[in-house]
């Protein structure tokens, strides 16, 4: 959308009536806004310990979006670029800030120049007090994690790094860093001119508003969809045309879990109620499988993946993930058995939890989703090396190979 | 008596397992060689015996952190 | 000034005594370090045993470095001061032999310190001053063959080619061992070499040739 139609429909952004004298603090307080990144962390509080830095705050935009599977942030970069910047620029300004920066993956092309395009006008306009530089990273799983990109702006690879310090106490060029995913900073923007009771006029009481989902998989109309939180899973599926009978949903990408299909009946888009059925919200990501896919294939897939974007800085990750997906491999040829299965089951709760960030914890997830959710086919497997079905292989996988240059 | 919480920061460790031979009553190494810390706190001889196997680390990757 | 039953001879000897054992601790210390960094078990002990080792000798040595200067200073007949054994070639005897020593003194002590302070320090500060280790033992050996009157004598060369063949190993395992790349290595190697090739050099042209000791000394005492 240009500046000019964006400026039309929502106004402008530094006199918006709920930002306006300093009231945009209380407002996202207010709203309950929690980070749509995938950890889910409550916004205002994260806007809070940052101003209360020790030096001039930086603000960061991550819009790396490393999982394959979602497509929301960079949707967004390309057709709201504007009310993404609105929302930097009022976050910068919330926590005094001097500095603010646009990380997105540098083999988006498309939506580098829809930033570039957005950046180009709001300058001529003279909109923005603070002009934001944009970084262009490698396209890495990890390099939407908070310490990995901040380690990558400070000129190291993106790869994870110790905590303590955490970016708002000490991050890019040594200042506290806020960083915040392109969706949350977007809600930010509508937060200012809408205001909280109207956020929170949808959504659940823990987990208000609205998110970016995208739904894919074997549906007549998939792709990125504005939701309420509490949404009905089904209902979410259902208004994407599945083109077949679903037989599971992956909630959460590959951070998140397998569910089967008939627990969706009951299940919604609620960040606790899916973790407690052993999946996730995460970004949003919907993948929902066909009758005749075999979760344990896919499962190997996504597991083989992240084993390869494994930054091998843990022992536990680099090896654990590693054996993880070979097992899994093995219970989709001859080579199986209940000794596979009780194997898995055992490394995942070893590598659990004994990383730098969060890979193994999302394996052990993806992977107990899969043991618990779905005993039958997994002794199915187990006795005959396979099932009936020569399944589709519906996810979608990076093709482009990367190599060890690629985390700088 | 002060007590305290025996981590190990997972990027730093190479897994030498000098920590787990003076420290065995809070550390196991897995089947790579990489420390499995119990969080159950150390306090008088085993935080002793948690300070030399600090001080031991080629990676000084293990930490004790004070418990409140 | 001579201290309590100790005559000058006697402290004269135990000076060199303690002289040469502080070049075999030195050499089995850097052997130990060298083990220290390998994966696995040594010789059935595990790793902390062998770290741990390293750390005893190496404090051994610095016990027997501190009554090397110790009785050297105290000993009339060579006018060694103790500044003279921490200020590098302030000496008046045998000035840059005994500076050696000095220079040797002080790169251990700056080692030493800093490992006993490497939890507070952190590995990069800590790692930065070890490889002074490098230097420490040739300085050594040179101070050794310099200064040492008992170089003709028969013992100190024996030891100092034993402790050489020793440390020449430990040396050329570590630099095939190590994870570095070729050029490194070949630096590292050629350098060992062409040190060793150069001191032997100098050993035999010098320090073993007659007329050494007087030649070192630029005030003579006398024969001890």
């Amino acid at each position: 959308m240009h500046l000019a139609d964006h400026l039309n429909h929502y106004g402008d952004p530094f006199t918006a009536p709920y930002a306006f004298g300093g009231r945009l603090f209380t407002t996202v307080e207010r709203s309950g806004l929690l980070g749509r990144g995938g950890a889910g962390f409550p916004t205002a509080r994260k806007l809070d310990a940052v101003r209360r830095g020790r030096s001039r705050p930086i603000v960061v935009v991550n819009g790396m979006e490393g999982e394959p599977a979602s497509a929301k942030d960079r949707y967004l970069l390309s057709v709201a670029p504007h009310l993404v910047l609105d929302g930097l620029a009022l976050a910068a300004a919330e926590v005094g800030a001097d500095a603010v920066v646009m990380a997105v993956r540098r083999d988006r092309a498309d939506v580098v120049q829809s930033i570039e395009r957005a950046l180009t006008e709001r300058h001529r306009a003279g909109l923005d007090r603070i002009e934001p530089s944009l970084h262009q990273g490698p396209p890495r799983y990890v390099g939407g994690e908070e310490t990995a990109l901040v380690h990558w702006l400070n000129g190291g690879t993106i790869r994870p790094t110790a905590v303590p310090p955490r970016p708002f106490q000490r991050g890019v060029s040594g200042r506290p860093t806020l960083v915040l995913n392109v969706e949350t900073i977007a809600h930010i923007a509508l937060l200012a001119r809408y205001g909280d009771a109207w956020f929170r006029s949808v959504g659940l009481p823990h987990s208000p508003g609205s998110a970016l989902m995208t739904v894919t998989g074997d549906l007549g109309r998939g792709g990125v969809a504005e939701v309420a939180m509490g949404s009905s899973l089904q209902a979410i599926v259902g208004a994407c045309n599945p083109r077949s009978q679903p037989e599971m949903v992956l909630a959460g990408g590959y951070f998140g879990g397998w569910l089967p299909w008939e627990s969706c009946a009951e299940l919604r888009a609620d960040p606790r109620q899916l973790q407690a059925a052993g999946a996730g919200l995460g970004a949003g990501v919907l993948m929902v499988a066909p009758a005749g896919s075999c979760v344990i294939a896919e499962t190997a897939r996504i597991t083989a993946y992240l084993a390869r974007e494994s930054a091998g800085q843990c022992g536990p990750c680099v090896n654990g993930v590693a054996a993880v997906a070979r097992d899994l491999a093995r219970m989709c040829t001859m080579d199986a058995g209940r000794v596979v299965t009780e194997r898995l089951g055992s490394r995942i709760d070893v590598i659990d939890g004994r990383g730098g960030c969060a890979l193994p914890d999302g394996v052990r997830r993806l992977v107990a989703s899969v043991l618990e959710g779905f005993p039958d086919h997994v002794a199915m497997h187990e006795r005959h090396g396979g099932c009936r079905t020569a399944p589709p292989l519906l996810l979608s996988l990076p093709s482009t190979p990367l190599g060890p240059a690629d985390w700088r | 008596m002060k007590s305290y919480l025996v981590r190990v920061d997972p990027i730093a460790c190479d897994g030498h397992g000098l920590c787990s031979d003076l420290l065995p009553e809070r550390i196991e190494l897995d089947e790579w060689g990489y420390p499995i810390v119990d969080r159950t706190p150390v306090r008088g001889d085993t935080a002793a015996h948690a300070r030399r196997a600090l001080a031991a680390c080629p990676k000084l990757a293990l930490r004790m952190e004070r418990q409140r | 000034m001579s201290t309590v039953g100790l005559d000058t001879r006697t402290l004269w000897y135990l000076s060199r005594g303690t002289g040469m054992v502080t070049l075999m601790l030195l050499t089995l210390t850097l052997v130990l370090g060298i083990a220290a960094m390998r994966e696995g078990r040594w010789l059935r002990a595990p790793r902390f045993v062998v770290s741990g080792l390293h750390r005893n000798v190496s404090l051994l040595v610095v016990a027997f470095v501190s009554v090397h200067i110790a009785t050297s200073v105290i000993d009339p007949f060579v006018g060694i001061r103790l500044i003279d054994a921490v200020v590098p070639f302030v000496s008046s005897y045998r000035t840059v032999w005994v500076g050696l020593g000095a220079l040797a003194v002080d790169l251990l002590a700056a080692v030493i310190v800093t490992s006993l302070l490497r939890v507070r320090l952190g590995l990069g500060a800590w790692r930065a001053v070890h490889w002074a280790v490098y230097l420490i033992w040739p300085v050594a050996v040179v101070h050794a063959l310099g200064t040492g009157s008992d170089v003709q004598s028969g013992l100190l060369p024996v030891v100092v080619a034993v402790c050489t063949a020793v440390v020449l190993a430990a040396g050329a395992l570590r630099v095939v061992t190590a994870d570095i790349p070729a050029w490194q290595r070949g630096a590292w190697a050629t350098t060992g070499v062409v040190v060793m090739l150069v001191v032997t050099a100098w050993t035999l042209g010098g320090p073993l040739q007659t007329g050494w000791a007087q030649s070192a000394s630029i005030v003579a005492w006398g024969h001890p």
